[in-house]
């Protein structure tokens, strides 16, 4: 019975063309905008994961144990100690790539006049392996170690109106809390993905850093990038043991989940897009009900005839029932495969946010990939369905309520 | 079979109260052939409906096989007239998107007959109706009179006891009714099956062999013939 059923309900979607297609529109166009929207915040949260664990924190971040507590008086003073982690590092086994870095505020005198930036002291052979530095570097090349260079960032040369070549005062407040100045050249331009990093930043050699800011071969910060498949929060804990063990220092080393507010932030967003696509769902499903009502309508005379020959309400319901889920899952199927062919062809070309997100300090990149997870796509296909089905129960279950003789008066 | 007794049901339209029948009361046997005639409003498709057990009685009692209908819950009037009643209808009511044959076959699967049977059964009611090789047809592609006999097919396929056809010839022409009516007739003679048809057209009700007539919801003529 119930396949004579779905078979009837499945003919009766060509009788109203017009109608079943817009209601499989309504549908189609919300699991479209779903699937790229979903696909958008995919992208998103993967971006900000690389920048993270790029720029901002490696994977596991290894800092003095009291940094955090005085970061806003910027205490380079409370150093790790480069030359003793570094030799412990290399022999752990969860651990692919580091990198030691100091990020610093500064000004920067131009010609009688202070411009606020931040500088970063790197070890260049070894960020190297850690980022696609070659890749960032648009112009000249990098800094070399011993030698009072930089690279700046594109955005802040061309606002201070520098090129390579230009020689660029740096004032700083050093670890001992003195003031100390230092000439560099700048000998190459960088862009990185994130916008915020361009428009502020100089990058200069590890040692160069050390000896202007009086750091005694200490570092900031040490960048870790584990070996893959290991997770990070559990380096992190053996990444401590070993140096506790070995240098019987405790030093403050946590995951970079544990350290970024913005990515808690962005699965929790997450879940609010679920909301929200709830809500799209929802509104799209509001014509799929306007037009069952009206089939009901329609087909009146059809409802007291079956009802006459013996046909139970819970038949009648699930006849429309059926036909409304059939355009349901066909709306949704066609809205999920083009919400899947505009994120593969936007994918290619990138979305360009520069503009949008510009001064922004986020840690996402102003050009963005949307990133199709095969997972997120299937959910969104079935929760469209089901919401959209369980929608077309409400008008459906009218059929239940109506009375034979009524609907066979019915004109 | 059919126990009609002081049946009685009023329409309530705002303030005006309908008596659309007044005490009426009918024995119908098995197997009769029996047309109710009447003027406009007379009551024949009230009457009809209240036997068919799709509509209810404001008093007396109509009982079919010894049952009483006004004790029937919703359900089990649905059940009742799903085993014992077919209808056929002025306008014939067929499902648009089914083919002839399915909507005779749809009957038989309400009743959980099996695929095979319900093939046998519907290919041999559609060729007793005269729709040999229009089975794949919709109802679209039908004239009215087919479209009617689809109609008597699907009403007939269950073998109901009884048949109820409100006006089933008053959309179709003289000829056209005529073949119906034959149709009709050579189905209750062969299942013995029980018809009861209303009409105001003088050349159905002479096909009849009982005819009652109602006049302002009171029978004022019970004739066999
Ligand atoms: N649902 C209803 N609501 C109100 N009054 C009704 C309703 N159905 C029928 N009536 C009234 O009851 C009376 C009997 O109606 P019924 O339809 O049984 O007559 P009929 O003999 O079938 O007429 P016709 O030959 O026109 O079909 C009429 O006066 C009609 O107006
Ligand atoms: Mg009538």
């Amino acid at each position: 019975m119930t396949t004579k059923l779905a078979k009837t309900a499945l003919r009766n979607i060509s009788r109203n063309k017009r109608r079943s297609i817009l209601s499989g529109t309504a549908i189609g166009v919300s699991a479209m905008a779903i699937v790229f929207l979903f696909s958008i915040i995919g992208g998103m949260t993967e971006d900000m994961a690389f920048n993270l664990k790029t720029y901002y924190t490696g994977e596991v971040r290894i800092r003095n144990i009291d940094y955090d507590k005085y970061e806003r008086y910027n205490p380079l003073h409370l150093t790790v100690d480069w030359e003793s982690v570094k030799d412990l590092l290399v022999d752990i086994e969860d651990i692919d790539k580091f990198v030691p870095r100091i990020s610093f505020p500064a000004n920067l005198y131009i010609e009688g006049s202070n411009f606020g930036a931040m500088g970063v002291g790197a070890n260049f052979s070894l960020e190297a392996g850690f980022q696609d530095l070659d890749g960032s570097l648009k112009s000249g090349r990098l800094p070399e170690k011993g030698k009072n260079e930089m690279i700046m960032g594109a955005v802040l040369a061309r606002d201070l109106k520098l090129n390579i070549g230009d020689k660029v005062t740096v004032m700083s407040t050093t670890a001992a809390r003195g003031t100390n100045a230092i000439t560099l050249k700048i000998v190459g331009l960088f862009s990185f993905p994130v916008g915020a990093l361009n428009s502020k930043y100089f990058w200069l050699p590890l040692d160069r850093a050390q000896y202007f800011l009086r750091m005694n071969g200490g570092v900031q910060e040490v960048l870790i990038k584990v070996k893959e498949g290991v997770d990070p929060k559990k380096a992190a804990a053996s990444i401590s043991s070993v140096i506790t063990n070995n240098t019987g220092k405790t030093l403050d080393i946590r995951s970079w989940e544990e350290l970024s507010t913005s990515y808690g932030l962005m699965k929790m967003a997450d879940m609010i897009y679920n909301f929200i696509a709830m809500f799209f769902f929802l509104l799209g499903s509001t014509v799929i009900i306007n037009t069952t009502m009206m089939v009901i309508f329609e087909r009146m005379r059809e409802i007291g005839t079956l009802g006459a020959m013996g046909m139970h309400g819970k038949e009648l319901v699930r006849l429309f029932f059926f036909e409304g889920t059939f355009i349901s899952m066909i709306g949704a199927a066609v809205g999920v495969a083009t919400g899947i062919a505009i994120t593969l062809y936007v994918g290619k070309v990138g979305l360009d946010f520069t503009d949008a997100i510009s001064g922004m300090d986020f840690e996402v990149s102003s050009i963005l990939y949307p990133k199709l997870s095969i997972g997120k796509t299937i959910f969104v296909y079935f929760y469209s369905v089901i919401i959209a089905a369980g929608a077309t129960l409400i008008p459906s279950k009218k059929a239940a309520k109506i009375e034979p003789v009524e609907a066979l008066r019915y004109v | 079979m059919i126990n009609v007794k002081d049946v009685e049901r009023n329409y309530q339209t705002g303030e005006t109260v309908v008596k659309a029948l007044r005490g009426v009361n009918l024995d119908i046997g098995k197997g009769e052939f029996m047309s109710i005639a009447g003027p406009s409003g007379s009551g024949k498709t009230t009457l009809l409906n209240l036997i068919g057990c799709i509509d209810k009685m404001d008093a007396g009692e109509i009982s079919i096989k010894d049952e009483a209908v006004s004790k029937m819950k919703k359900k089990e009037k649905t059940n009742f007239r799903r085993k014992y009643l077919g209808f056929i209808f002025q306008t014939y009511n067929l499902i648009p998107v089914l083919t002839a044959y399915e909507n005779v076959a749809f009957v038989l699967s309400l009743l959980n007959v099996n695929e095979k049977e319900i093939e046998l059964r519907t290919m041999a009611i559609l060729k007793e109706v005269g729709l040999e090789g229009m089975e794949h047809r919709r109802p679209g592609k039908l004239s009215g009179g087919q479209q009617q006999r689809v109609a008597i097919a699907r009403a007939l396929i269950k073998n109901p006891e009884i048949v109820l056809a409100d006006e089933p010839t008053a959309n179709l022409d003289s000829n056209t009714g005529k073949e119906i009516l034959e149709l009709m007739k050579r189905m209750n003679k062969k299942h013995q099956t029980t018809f009861i048809f209303s009409t105001h057209d003088q050349m159905v009700m002479d096909y009849a062999d009982r005819l009652v007539i109602l006049h302002d919801g009171q029978i004022v003529s019970d004739e066999k013939r």
